[in-house]
């Protein structure tokens, strides 16, 4: 019987294998820009040496893309713990217009007004005709990959967004700053690390970058140590809120969905056994976990999981409500911080996060329906921005993405929502 | 870099992505279960090569470890995300009555449930046809522990096959 298995598994794995055929010209060509960027690079780098001997205490970014030229811009010190030193922050309030909703691509900072009109904050594109999925950029003389996760129009009128190894705010005013940055993941080696931009919350009057810091050593067990971090635009210290570590074959919860902050406390979204099991943790400032708090604690036992899927959360900005979006995207939920009541609930099918919650009187809630990865969908666009109510018991859908695959905006990542203001 | 070891470099990344690129993409997707992202991580993988030519010229041990590095990164972290998009398009598709190409087994959805550490596991036996001893070697791992995981990963796949053709 296992000689039997051992075959059909070698032989369906090698069908399954079979179904995948890589476009190579495509790859290849692909290749040939990735080793013209990393070649054009080293000669910015070896350029920029004199540069940083005068400009000591700054880092230098370098935008290079496919873009001969080279934008060189300062900032902060690229650590987990620094504040932006070299320009003042902006507090400039938004600019007329300002856009209430901030997509991600990856290609770049997109930001969509509630009409679905789109402008390109920042354009990570580089090159024409065919496309790579993701841009570079060399920070610091390390390269780091412009994956975007998440991106947020913040209170202050400026854009924040994760990449894979930085989370980076574009003020108002146009300078540009890295608040915390990692080494650049290197497959080949036993370490990665990561950053991944959570929320942006106001705390104590300040507005502050939420993010996980997640460092993991590979082997056939993963053992690593994750930080969640608050860290305030005004330049004020970081707030290691939480830190834990996990090693061997244990359960391996960790960050899954959205971080939210209101009244004190943070709401995480946790995943155990690769998403098996998923529930809500809810921490105290100092990152304690506040035992059974909010509508789906900690399960005594994860492998025995009493929940469907948690894919988002936000807290209402008093704190007294948590939204929730939850199997797989196909309802909406709304519930009391106070007792952990269910107050309303509302079927969408809208997909997966982020989802955000506004308490303006009427409990407006807005979801993004996923993006498709690369491919257009039917209407011959990608992604698609909806919009729910609770309170009204209604569902608008509106396309946001008209974008198609040679356009260098092109979007193939739609992952965060902010609320107007 | 001089520029005959630069053309030293480029004629030889030419040469691995053109035996290389095709079968270490298949493996990085059987394991990630994602087209677009297997690719990824093997252009990922090629430019690490790339860049240490002079410490792991043309190693396809390197790149293959790279390769699975990646994809086990992938599945840990971003993966997580695509795959609730893939979820997503999937249950469009159905939605829609369309269907885009033939389904994947019962045996490679098993598979794709498994936990990343055996499904690592069993893409190197069976489809990348490691010896033990040599995953261990790739994965940093005992013998005994690859064994483990291969023999677990057996045994919930014979249990979710059983249960298919129960149902």
């Amino acid at each position: 019987m296992t000689d039997e298995l051992d075959r059909t598994i070698s032989a369906e794995l090698g069908r399954e294998a079979d179904r995948f055929g890589p476009d190579l010209p495509s790859g290849r060509s692909r290749l040939d820009r990735r080793v013209q960027r990393f070649h054009r690079r080293r000669v910015a780098v070896a350029g920029l040496t004199s540069a940083l001997i005068l400009v000591v205490g700054t880092a230098v970014w370098t935008t290079l893309d496919d873009d001969p030229s080279v934008r060189v811009e300062s900032f902060g010190p690229p650590s987990p713990t620094s504040t932006p030193t070299d320009s003042v922050a902006s507090t400039a309030p938004p600019a007329t217009g300002m856009t209430p909703v901030v997509v991600a691509t990856g290609w770049g900072v997109v930001v969509t007004d509630g009409n679905g009109a789109q402008r390109v904050v920042e354009d990570l594109s580089g090159g024409t005709g065919s496309w790579d999925y993701r841009g570079t950029s060399t920070i610091d003389g390390r390269e780091v990959v412009q994956r975007i996760s998440r991106a947020y129009s913040d209170l202050q009128g400026g854009v924040v967004y994760g990449t894979d190894n930085a989370i980076v705010w574009l003020p108002a005013d146009g300078s540009r700053h890295v608040l915390a940055w990692v080494a650049p993941l290197d497959l080949a080696t036993e370490l990665s690390e990561s950053v991944d931009l959570e929320d942006v919350v106001v705390i104590d009057g300040s507005v502050q970058v939420v993010y996980t810091q997640t460092t993991i050593h590979t082997g056939l067990d993963f053992n690593g140590t994750a930080q969640l971090v608050a860290l305030p635009l005004d330049g004020g210290d970081p707030n290691q809120v939480e830190t834990y570590s996990w090693e061997g074959t244990g359960p391996d919860w960790q960050y899954y969905g959205q971080v939210s902050y209101a009244d004190g406390k943070y709401t995480v979204v946790r995943s155990w056994n690769q998403g098996s099991c998923t529930w809500i943790d809810v921490l105290g400032p100092d990152g304690t976990v506040e035992p059974g708090a909010g509508p789906y604690p900690r399960p005594a036992d994860p492998a025995s999981c009493p929940y469907d899927a948690i894919e988002a959360v936000s807290l209402s900005d008093d704190g007294s409500e948590l939204a929730v979006v939850r199997g797989a995207g196909q309802t909406l939920e709304r519930y009391s911080m106070a007792d952990g009541t269910l107050i309303a609930s509302l079927p969408t099918a809208l997909g997966q996060e982020p989802v955000a919650i506004d308490d303006d009187g009427s409990v407006r809630t807005v979801a993004i329906r996923a993006a498709c990865q690369g491919q257009p969908d039917a209407s011959g666009g990608c992604g698609e921005l909806a919009s729910a109510s609770i309170a009204r018991g209604d569902l608008v859908r509106a396309p946001i993405a008209t974008i198609t695959p040679d356009d260098p905006r092109w979007v193939t990542d739609i992952d965060a929502v902010v609320l107007p203001n | 870099m001089s520029a005959e070891s630069r053309r030293h470099r480029d004629d030889g990344i030419a040469d691995l992505f053109s035996t290389a690129y095709e079968p270490m993409c298949r493996l990085a997707f059987v394991i990630v279960g994602d087209q677009q992202l297997a690719e990824e991580i093997v252009m990922d993988a090629l430019m690490n090569v790339y860049r240490r030519w002079d410490r792991v010229e043309r190693s396809p041990e390197y790149l293959r470890r790279s390769v699975v590095n990646g994809s086990r990164t992938a599945l840990r972290s971003k993966g997580r995300a695509r795959m609730k998009v893939r979820r997503w398009a999937a249950r469009e598709r159905v939605e829609d009555g369309v269907i885009d190409g033939p389904e994947s087994s019962h045996v490679v959805d098993a598979v794709r449930r498994l936990p990343e550490r055996q499904r690592t596991c069993v893409a190197l036996y069976y489809f990348e046809d490691l010896a033990v001893a040599d995953i261990a070697g790739l994965l940093g791992c005992s013998q005994g522990t690859v064994k483990s995981q291969l023999s677990k990963a057996r045994e919930s796949i014979r249990t979710a096959l059983e249960s298919h053709h129960d149902g």
